[in-house]
């Protein structure tokens, strides 16, 4: 029997808010799906269009970026920048004929541990209902 | 080692001793944190959330908490007492003792193997009772100092003898049972009583030894997620989960032992009440209570989001009792509505929001120092200087003033930073510790904007500490709308204050006033900024260079068309009724009636907030009116009473001299005719008997809003955030009252938002000793995360310039940008922003965000999962 699939997804938390609500749900012992992977970034706004391609390109099945709530940003704008690169990044997606649900921004605040268990939860469910993604390059070929 | 004369004692190590040492030991000050709990942090820690923002406010001051335990300008005395002070100002012995906590901080790694072995359980004082501890704690997890003691008298080493189980646990021997209470005498040029408060227990108040009654504390240990419930909101006798709480307001509070506001426990009530709906989204939430004084920053935004939004019951009544129905745990409450209608509810668990009262060591030791007290032992302090006791050289701040909530504390913390500074400043003890960072130094200079009472007090604090201070003040007079004022709510003098303020300012050889002129641009960071000020006499503008900038340029007052303003001359604002009373108060003398309407242009929906300072400027100037005539018929038209904390005393003191109270309600405003001869009507519902009534007044005052100055020219040329109501925005509503996000910039006073003249200056006050821990630095401190450019790659196009959010990226005589250190945050948003990838971080080399997302998955990820 085939094992169900199980995608792996990519999430950039800005070390603000979401990496803090990420902590508070560790510490509170909030279960979320192991099919995310967190990797902490100064600010939303630092992550970019060539982070996302690549977060894809390895085998991410889904990329989520986590930033603090709109007006919150610690550098004021860091997250509205992410919110437009990621509107950019769907377009290119869509020139890829990859689905833009792949790839989503969420903003929240560092006492949402609930919250960030939610979207792990949201995403890991868009994701795996999409399927692997079409993009697995293997390495050995090349 | 440097030498210790010159130290500043702080007695209490809550969040407003915890400020008071670290403003003192930024500014360069050695300082002494007494503690008498094991722990420093105070109540703050168990607190589930504060309003209005909802934020936990540990995981906000971690990092206080940890500055301060590793500050070498701070000496933390946890398990300490004081127990005598003599001497006088700038050398005071202080003698304290320490009690041994049995582990050592220094050895023990928080393995918490001591605590799992020991076999006595107590009732944890973390948690209200509500949970358990052993004999060997840590308060919660990241408790400050972060090491596990012995509470002795639960210890059975010590109760039974003999015990020795976490002495042969203990791996790295850090447990020792010998060590003694220890005296220590400290020798300090000042002392700061951060104390706090109690919880009053009012002796009518039995019906708290029920099992679902609970304070109010308690109720924030069952919410939150570290306390004894796990966070999960069910109530203590069942475990059940409630379907309705009640919260009762002002028990211990408002009554005729403690005749005063605990000014905080409407805000908590509210903000519980929200939270415990977050919890359990059908709870049915009510809260009893008399008026709602919800008298801060966004406050009354809070609370109108919690009636309207989250649907939670205000109940305008009071209490008789509260009985258990027999056979369950719920409980009956009494109550008495406005119109005097008995009714009775059953509730699954009821919360008693209890009043605040001045730790009572505090006062003992407040006692043997001679420290005037008043009736209700909170610290007498006068307006003008809000943190200095009667005994010179010793200040208080926070609770031990008067009940205040936490950013009020915090703000009065920092004043008394910058009282006791100024203290050590004239006995010349500054104590300036070069710390190990390179760059420039800062220029020994303060810029003022707006000289008002506020930006007067922050120059003299800066002037009388050495530093330069700038003054710039639009009009041509210094002083503000403080002028138009005649007494504070404790019936002190402002005019002459301000009098003797402008003398002391004009005659200061360090501060330089710019009257009728205007700041044209700005620029510079922390430590280094440039000013051009405009004086609007001459074409010639004023180049100003200097290390902070405190913006205090005040607020003003509603001019208001409503209730026949500006068009019956006996229709006043409060600051006419002031001038009238000082100047000429015979001619209103001999009216017959006189009406004072509240709220005038406040709290309404297009101002939501509450002015703070009309409630308490009406009822004094109602006071007076009866003075001058006790026959005279006065009528206060309000819709919450807000005399907040020791204000509250005016208001019975009005109702003594027969001053006649009418709630009104926004929809059924108060209307008011005048008939052909300009003879003034006033209609009203009155609550009490269902009916409307007319008052015939011969004078009507209006207590007018107060609403932001034309700020958004200046908030734009310093590139500060506004609120939505047109008041400067600080950095965070709760913990840092007094700061921009920016660095190097400050505010105080009635641009942050209402507040009397009290709060005024102890926020000025705050101001200037932020501004003194920049100015203090032998040179202006820069991190090394910051963003460099590579000039080979770049190509100039200015993107990174453009979308810089602190404009750190400038453009030099070259043609191409550069980055000055000290303005640049280290975000990274320019590093992924530039199309040449020419732009790093120096602490971000090699684009480790790239690196962990191929590493990411390296890892083999399929076990993982299943």
């Amino acid at each position: 029997m085939k094992a169900k699939f199980e995608p792996l997804i990519l999430a950039f938390c800005c070390n603000y808010c979401p990496s803090c609500a990420a902590d508070l749900a560790e510490s509170a012992k909030l279960q979320y799906p192991p099919n995310i992977r967190i990797i902490k970034v100064p600010c939303i706004g630092a992550v970019g269009t060539i982070h996302i391609l690549k977060a894809l390109e390895n085998g991410a099945d889904g990329v989520c970026l986590m930033g603090c709530l709109e007006g919150n940003c610690e550098y004021l704008t860091g997250n509205f920048r992410a919110g437009k690169r990621v509107q950019y990044v769907k377009k290119l997606l869509g020139k890829l004929s990859i689905e833009k649900e792949r790839l989503e921004i969420y903003n929240l605040s560092a006492a949402e541990a609930h919250r960030f268990c939610e979207i792990a939860g949201e995403v890991t469910e868009t994701v795996r209902s999409l399927g692997p993604i079409p993009l697995k390059i293997d390495n050995s070929k090349i | 080692m440097f030498s210790k004369v010159g130290s500043i004692l702080v007695v209490g190590g809550g969040i407003a001793g915890i400020q008071a040492c670290l403003d003192l030991a930024d500014s360069g000050y050695f300082v002494y944190l007494v503690e008498k709990s094991a722990f420093i942090g105070g109540k703050i820690a168990q607190l589930d959330k504060t309003y209005p923002v909802n934020d936990c406010p540990f995981c906000i001051r971690y990092n206080e908490h940890m500055e301060c335990a590793s500050h070498t300008n701070i000496e933390i005395l946890t398990l300490s007492e004081v127990r005598d002070i003599k001497g006088s100002s700038g050398n005071f012995e202080v003698t304290i003792a320490q009690h041994p906590g049995y582990v050592d901080i220094e050895k023990c790694t928080v393995c918490g193997l001591c605590a799992e072995r020991c076999p006595e359980e107590v009732n944890d004082e973390f948690n209200e009772g509500l949970g358990k501890r052993k004999a060997i704690y840590l308060e919660y997890p990241k408790a400050v100092p972060n090491g596990y003691v012995i509470d002795r008298k639960n210890c059975l080493h010590f109760t039974k003898e003999g015990c020795n189980i976490c002495l042969e646990v203990c791996n790295e021997k850090a447990i020792d049972f010998d060590k003694n209470e220890k005296d220590i005498t400290l020798n300090v040029g000042s002392v700061i009583l951060a104390t706090g408060f109690d919880s009053v227990v009012p002796s009518y108040c039995e019906y708290i030894k029920f099992p679902n009654v609970i304070t109010g504390m308690e109720f924030e240990r069952i919410m939150s997620l570290n306390g004894p419930c796990g966070g999960h909101l069910i109530r203590p006798s069942d475990r059940k989960e409630p379907k309705n709480i009640a919260w009762l307001q002002c028990i211990g509070s408002r009554d005729i032992k403690h005749n005063y506001c605990s000014t905080v426990c409407c805000m908590y009530a509210v903000k519980q009440a929200i939270l415990a709906k977050k919890h359990n989204k059908i709870l049915n939430t009510s809260i009893f209570f008399m008026d709602m004084r919800v008298c801060g920053k966004d406050y009354e935004r809070y609370y109108n989001r919690a009636k309207d939004e989250d649907d939670v019951r205000f109940v305008r009544s009071r209490v008789h009792n509260v009985f258990p129905v027999d056979g369950t745990d719920d409980l009956l409450i009494r109550y008495a509505d406005e119109r005097g209608k008995i009714s009775e509810e059953i509730y699954d668990m009821v919360v008693l929001s209890l009043g605040l009262e001045p730790s009572q060591d505090a006062v003992k030791l407040a006692r043997g120092l001679g420290i005037s007290l008043d009736k209700n032992n909170f610290v007498e302090t006068s307006s003008f200087a809000p943190v200095n006791t009667s005994v010179p050289g010793v200040y208080a701040c926070g609770a031990f003033n008067a009940p205040k909530d936490i950013s009020e504390s915090i703000t009065e913390a920092s004043a008394a930073a910058c009282a006791s500074s100024l203290n050590m400043a004239a006995s010349g003890a500054a104590l300036h510790d070069p710390l190990e960072e390179t760059g420039q130094k800062p220029v020994p200079a303060g810029l003022v904007v707006g000289g008002g009472v506020t930006g007067m007090v922050s120059c003299l604090c800066l002037a009388d500490q050495g530093y330069r201070a700038y003054l710039i003040e639009k009009t041509d007079k210094l002083g503000g709308h403080a002028l138009k004022l005649r007494k504070t709510f404790k019936g002190e003098d402002v005019s002459s204050y301000v009098k003797e303020l402008i003398n002391k300012v004009e005659n200061h050889h360090l501060i330089d006033v710019c009257l009728n002129s205007e700041v044209k641009n700005t620029d510079g960071y922390a430590g280094n900024f440039s000013t051009r000020v405009a004086i609007s006499s001459s074409t010639e503008t004023k180049n100003i260079k200097h290390g902070v900038t405190i913006m205090s340029t005040g607020a003003d007052f509603l001019r208001t068309s409503e209730y026949l303003y500006g068009k019956n001359p006996n229709v006043l604002s409060w600051f006419q009724l002031d001038k009238m009373l000082s100047e000429e108060p015979n001619t209103i003398k001999n009216a017959n009636a006189w009406v004072f309407i509240l709220c005038v242009g406040s709290r309404e929906p297009e101002r939501p907030y509450c002015s703070k300072i009309c409630c308490s400027s009406a009822l004094r100037n109602a006071l007076e009116l009866k003075k001058l005539n006790p026959d005279m018929e006065i009528y206060v038209l309000y819709r919450d009473m807000r005399t907040y904390g020791l204000i509250e005393d005016l208001y019975t003191d009005a109702r003594d001299k027969g001053i006649v109270f009418i709630r009104y309600k926004l929809d059924g405003k108060p209307e008011v005719d005048e008939d052909q001869d300009g003879r003034l009507k006033v209609r009203i519902l009155d609550n009490l008997l269902g009916e409307h009534i007319i008052i015939q007044p011969d004078f009507i005052t209006l207590q007018t809003a107060i609403v932001p100055g034309n700020h958004e020219s200046l908030a734009k040329l310093f590139k500060l955030p506004l609120d939505q109501d047109g008041f400067f925005r600080e950095a965070h509503k709760k913990f840092k009252p007094v700061e921009f996000s920016a660095k190097g910039i400050y505010l105080a006073g009635l641009v942050h938002c209402p507040k009397p003249i009290d709060e005024t200056i102890s926020q000025a006050q705050a101001a200037a000793v932020k501004a003194v821990t920049v100015l203090s630095k032998e040179y202006i401190a820069t991190s090394n995360e910051v963003a460099s450019i590579d000039l080979k790659l770049c190509v100039a196009c200015l993107t990174c310039a453009r979308i810089c959010s602190y404009d750190a990226i400038v453009i030099n005589g070259m043609g191409k940008p550069y980055v000055e250190p000290a303005k640049c945050r280290g975000c990274g948003i320019c590093v992924v922003e530039c199309p040449t990838k020419a732009i790093i971080l120096e602490h971000f080399k090699n684009d480790p965000i790239l690196r962990s997302v191929d590493e990411a998955f390296l890892e083999p990820f399929t076990e993982y999962v299943q």
